[in-house]
C-alpha cells in the first residue's frame, strides 16, 4: 500500500501542468544549436539619453513611463558610465527554472517570454536572474520583460546612438568542418604516409624535426647539429604565427584524444594535479632526464611518437611501447584534452614560443554575452575561458600560451564576440 | 496638470489640479512659472514646472524649468535644468512646484507618485557633492532617479554656490543654490514613476525628427567639442577636451550628445608624495570650461571637477582665480571660496559674457536665462538681434532643450508644437501664444 507522502508527491507531479522543458540537448541541437536571438549593448556608443526605456514603454503599457519599460538604463554618474538591464534570453534561462508557476518559458525561436496569466508576481524570477532584467513595475507589482518585441525590437530601431543592436544569432558555425578535415588529413600524413617517426621526418627534401625532441637530442649526445636545429625551427615558426595551431589542427594524438574525450565521462582532476606549470616540469624534465641518462627521455614514451611508429600491422603490436597511447588517452576520463594541458612537453615548448605569437582570440565585451551563454567555456577543450569571470559580467583574456586555436569558441559563440586578432589590435571591437 | 504648492516653514505640501487657464493662457514651462510666481509673489517662490512637451516623443524634451528672484541681483531668471529634471518631475506626478517658506532646519524633499515627503539632511550639510548623493541615495529605499542638491558653497552662504544635478553639475549661475540654502533646501529628489499619453503619430513624428537632426550635415557630432566649436573657442581651448574625451552623454531623448565624461590624469599636490592617479568627471557645463580653460589652460579640467565637488561655478571661480599660480594654491584657494564668501564683481562678470557673447547677446537677455546656456548663434550674414532670447525662449515655454533649439535654428515651432495638438487650428493659436508669451517672458 502506498504512503499518503508518496500519492501526494504523485499528485503534485501531475498537477505541474507545464513542466520545465529537457535540458537535454539532442543529436541535431548539438550538431546544428538553434540560434538565439537577443539584443546587444554597446555601452561606449550609449548616451544615456533613454529613448529605449520610452520606446519600451511606449509599446508596454502605450504611455511614456520609463518605470513600466522592460530595458532600464544605469546611469553611473561619478565614473560616466552607463550601462542598460535587459534580459539576455540566456540559453539556459534561471528565471524559467525559478518561476514557481512556470510563467516564464523559452520558446522555440529563443525568446524568453512571461506569460502574465500565469504570474504570480512573486518576484523569485527578479531574484535569480543575474542580470536582474525581470523588472517589478512601481506601483502595480507587475514583472516586466523583454520579449524582444516578437523579433522586432522598437528600442533598437529607435535607439539615436545604435548603442543597440538585434542579433538573430549567428548560424552554424564552419570552421570544424575544416578542422576535422584537417585533423584527419594531419593523422594520416604523420602516421601512415610519413616515413620515420615525428621526432625526425623528412618531407620532399625537407628535413623537419620535433622541437622537443631536438632539445632532448641536443642535451644527450651533447652537440649542437645546426640541420637538426634548423629542422626544428619550422614548428616554432608555425607557432609564432598562428600559434599553437599545432596542438589544435595538426597533432595526431590530438585527434585521437579529442575522438576519445567525445564518449568518455568527465570525472575531473584532483586539484593538485591541476597546474599548468606541470608541463614545463615534464619539459625540463625530459631535457635534463636525457642529458644524465644520455638518451632521448621523453621520446620513448611521446604519445604522438608511438602514434607515428605504430603504422603497420607488425608494429601495432610492439609491446609495452604502446600502452601509453591507451593510458593517456584514460586520462580524457578527467577533462578534456587532460594530457595537451598540464603534461605534454611538445605543448610547453610551444605555449613559450606563443608567447610571441602574432595572433590571438579576443572576446569582445559589447558582443559577448557573458553570464547568458558560456557557450564558449563550455567547447574550449584546454579550459582556458574563465567561466568565474563569466558569471562575474566580465569578458575574459584568453592566455594565447595555452591556446591550441581550435577556434570552438568562435565557432560556437552565436553573437560573433569571439574573434582572431593581430596581437597589435588593441581588442576586438572597440571596448 | 497638477500643481504642488510646497510650504517649508510648516512642512507640508498641498497638491492642487491646475486650472485648464494657465496652460491655455501660456502654454506651460517658463511663462507658465512666470504667471504662478506672480500668484505667490509676496511669498518670493522658487517655482518648477515643465513646459508640454517634456517627457515627451519631441526630441530632447528634457527640460525642468527653475524660476524665482536671483538672490545676486533681484531679478527674474529662467534656469534650464537638464538630463532627466524634466520628465522625472512629470512623470512623479506633478507639473508644477512651488517652493516658498523657509525651513527651520535642513530638508530634503522626495516627490514621488504624487506625494511630497520631507526628510531631516542636516547630516549632509557641509558634504561634498558625491558624498551628499550617497547619503541622499540612503535616506530612503527606493533610490530616487533624480536629484537637485546644493553642495557646501551653498550651506556658506558663498555667491558663487551653483546646484548640482546629481553629481553632474548645472547651469546655475545665477544664485539658484543660494536662494535653497537659504531657506534650508538641501536636496529635491524625484521619482517619476508615473507615465504620460502620447498621441498615435508622436512616435512616428519623433524618430522622423531624431533621424534628421542625428544626420544633420551642417557639422559633425563629436559630442562637448560640437559646441565649443559652435560658440567659437581657441583651439588650445578646444584640445583639452578632443584629448581627455571618454564618452559622449546626452539628456532624456535627445539624438544629438553634446555633454561628455572626460578623464584626465593628475597628481594631487596637497598630498606628499601622491602618484599619478586617473581622474574624471561629467561636463555639462559648456561655459563654465570655456572660461575656465581660457584662463588655466594646464589644470583646467582638475579645477573644474573641484568645483563641481564643492558646488560651486566654475565661470565665476575662473573670474577670481589667478592666472599665474600653482595647482596646490589654485585648489586652496577654491576650498577657501567654498568656505568663505567672497564678491563678485559686477564689472568683472559683464567683460567675460561680453568676450563670450561678442557682443552678439544682450547681456539682460542672457542673465535672465541664468548665464550658462551656450551663447550659439546661426551662421550667415544676417541674424536677427533677438534670435538668441527668442530660440531660448520658446524652448523653455515648450520644455525643450535650449541649446539643441540653438544648434538647430531650422527645426520650426510649429514642428514641435505638433507633439501636442493634430488640428491646424489649434496649431495656428498655439503658435501664437507661445509668440506673445515668448515676448511677455523677454520684456518681464
Amino acid at each position: 500500500m502506498r504512503s499518503p507522502v508518496s500519492e501526494a508527491e504523485e499528485f503534485l507531479s501531475m498537477m505541474d501542468l507545464r513542466p520545465l522543458p529537457e535540458k537535454k540537448r539532442s543529436f541535431r541541437e548539438r550538431v546544428f544549436p538553434p540560434r538565439h536571438p537577443s539584443i546587444l549593448f554597446d555601452p561606449k556608443k550609449c548616451s544615456g539619453c533613454g529613448t529605449c526605456e520610452m520606446a519600451c514603454a511606449a509599446r508596454n503599457v502605450s504611455k511614456l513611463a520609463p518605470s513600466s519599460s522592460s530595458v532600464r538604463i544605469i546611469r553611473e554618474e561619478e565614473r560616466g558610465k552607463t550601462f542598460a538591464i535587459l534580459c539576455q534570453h540566456c540559453r539556459e534561462p534561471v528565471c524559467v527554472e525559478v518561476c514557481p508557476t512556470r510563467a516564464i518559458e523559452k520558446g522555440e525561436d529563443g525568446i524568453v517570454r512571461i506569460d502574465n496569466m500565469f504570474c504570480v508576481e512573486c518576484g523569485l524570477c527578479t531574484i535569480a536572474c543575474p542580470e536582474a532584467a525581470p523588472l517589478v513595475e512601481p506601483g502595480t507589482g507587475k514583472i516586466r520583460k523583454c520579449d524582444l518585441c516578437e523579433g522586432d525590437p522598437l528600442c533598437v530601431e529607435l535607439c539615436p546612438e545604435q548603442a543597440l543592436s538585434f542579433s538573430r544569432g549567428k548560424p552554424i558555425g564552419w570552421i570544424r568542418f575544416l578542422r576535422w578535415p584537417v585533423q584527419l588529413l594531419s593523422f594520416l600524413l604523420l602516421v601512415v604516409v610519413l616515413i620515420g617517426t615525428f621526432c625526425s621526418f623528412r618531407v620532399g627534401v625537407v628535413d623537419l624535426a620535433c622541437p622537443t625532441g631536438m632539445l632532448q637530442n641536443v642535451a644527450s649526445s651533447r652537440t649542437v647539429v645546426l640541420v637538426s636545429v634548423a629542422s626544428a625551427i619550422a614548428l616554432l615558426i608555425l607557432t609564432v604565427i598562428a600559434g599553437r595551431i599545432f596542438c589544435g589542427w595538426i597533432c595526431p594524438f590530438g585527434l585521437v584524444l579529442d575522438l576519445v574525450g567525445r564518449i568518455t565521462p568527465k570525472l575531473g582532476l584532483p586539484t593538485f594535479l591541476r597546474t599548468r606549470m606541470a608541463k614545463y616540469g615534464v619539459l625540463l624534465a625530459s631535457i635534463g632526464g636525457s642529458y644524465a641518462v644520455g638518451f632521448q627521455v621523453f621520446c620513448t614514451v611521446c604519445p604522438i611518437g608511438t602514434l607515428c611508429r605504430s603504422f603497420g600491422a607488425r608494429e601495432l603490436f610492439r609491446g609495452a611501447e604502446l600502452a601509453i597511447l591507451p593510458a593517456l588517452g584514460a586520462l580524457e576520463i578527467a577533462e578534456r584534452r587532460t594530457w595537451c594541458r598540464y603534461f605534454c612537453p611538445v605543448g610547453a615548448l610551444l605555449a613559450l614560443t606563443a608567447k610571441l605569437g602574432l595572433i590571438k582570440i579576443v572576446i569582445g565585451a559589447p558582443k559577448c554575452k557573458k553570464f547568458s551563454c558560456m557557450e564558449c567555456a563550455e567547447v574550449c577543450p584546454m579550459g582556458i575561458i574563465d567561466r568565474d569571470l563569466l558569471r562575474e559580467g566580465i569578458s575574459p583574456r584568453i592566455p594565447m600560451t595555452e591556446c591550441i586555436l581550435c577556434m570552438r569558441c568562435i565557432d560556437r559563440c552565436s553573437y560573433g564576440a569571439a574573434k582572431l586578432r593581430f596581437r597589435w589590435q588593441k581588442t576586438a571591437l572597440g571596448e | 496638470m497638477k500643481m504642488t504648492v510646497v510650504d517649508l516653514a510648516r512642512s507640508s505640501a498641498e497638491i492642487l489640479p491646475l486650472s485648464n487657464q494657465l496652460p491655455a493662457e501660456t502654454v506651460g514651462g517658463a511663462a507658465a512659472n512666470l504667471s504662478l510666481f506672480d500668484q505667490y509673489r509676496d511669498d518670493d517662490p522658487l517655482v518648477l514646472g515643465v513646459g508640454p512637451l517634456t517627457g515627451s516623443f519631441a526630441p530632447a524634451s528634457c527640460v525642468l524649468v527653475a524660476t524665482f528672484r536671483t538672490p545676486m541681483s533681484g531679478q527674474m531668471c529662467h534656469i534650464p535644468l537638464m538630463l532627466q529634471a524634466g520628465p522625472e518631475m512629470k512623470f512623479s506626478g506633478t507639473d508644477f512646484m512651488i517652493i516658498r517658506g523657509r525651513a527651520a532646519r535642513p530638508r530634503a524633499l522626495y516627490v514621488d507618485n504624487g506625494t511630497v515627503r520631507f526628510f531631516p539632511a542636516d547630516h549632509i550639510r557641509q558634504l561634498d557633492i558625491p558624498q551628499a548623493m550617497n547619503a541622499l541615495r540612503q535616506l530612503d529605499r527606493s533610490l530616487p532617479r533624480f536629484t537637485i542638491l546644493t553642495g557646501p558653497a551653498a550651506d556658506n552662504g558663498v555667491s558663487h554656490a551653483a546646484i548640482s544635478l546629481g553629481a553632474w553639475g548645472s547651469l546655475d549661475k545665477r544664485g539658484l543654490a543660494r536662494w535653497m540654502a537659504a531657506r534650508n533646501l538641501k536636496a529635491i529628489n524625484f521619482t517619476g514613476t508615473g507615465g504620460l499619453t502620447f498621441g498615435r503619430e508622436n512616435l512616428a513624428m519623433g524618430r522622423r525628427m531624431a533621424q534628421h537632426l542625428a544626420s544633420h550635415n551642417g557639422f559633425k557630432r563629436q559630442g562637448f567639442t560640437t559646441i565649443l566649436d559652435r560658440v567659437g573657442v581657441e583651439t588650445e581651448v578646444r584640445k583639452i577636451i578632443v584629448k581627455s574625451k571618454k564618452k559622449d552623454l546626452a539628456c532624456y531623448n535627445c539624438p544629438f550628445p553634446c555633454m561628455g565624461y572626460v578623464e584626465f590624469k593628475w597628481r594631487d599636490p596637497r598630498l606628499k608624495g601622491a602618484r599619478k592617479t586617473r581622474g574624471g568627471m561629467f561636463l555639462l557645463d559648456h561655459t563654465g570650461f570655456i572660461a575656465m580653460a581660457r584662463k588655466r589652460q594646464a589644470d583646467a579640467l582638475v579645477l573644474i571637477r573641484e568645483c563641481l565637488r564643492f558646488g560651486l561655478d566654475p565661470s565665476a571661480v575662473a573670474r577670481v582665480l589667478p592666472q599665474e599660480g600653482t595647482l596646490e594654491t589654485s585648489l586652496e584657494s577654491i576650498a577657501e571660496m567654498a568656505r568663505v564668501a567672497t564678491g563678485r564683481t559686477k564689472m568683472d562678470e559683464n567683460q567675460a559674457i561680453d568676450q563670450l557673447c561678442q557682443g552678439k547677446i544682450s547681456l539682460r537677455e542672457y542673465a535672465l536665462f541664468g548665464l550658462g546656456i551656450p551663447p550659439i548663434l546661426p551662421g550667415g550674414a544676417e541674424v536677427d538681434p533677438e534670435f538668441w532670447g527668442k530660440r531660448v525662449a520658446m524652448s523653455m515655454i515648450l520644455g525643450v532643450c535650449p541649446t539643441l533649439m540653438l544648434l538647430f535654428p531650422t527645426i520650426d515651432v510649429a514642428d514641435l508644437l505638433r507633439f501636442v495638438t493634430v488640428e491646424d487650428g489649434d496649431l495656428k493659436t498655439l503658435r501664437d501664444i507661445v509668440s506673445s508669451r515668448v515676448q511677455w517672458i523677454l520684456t518681464n
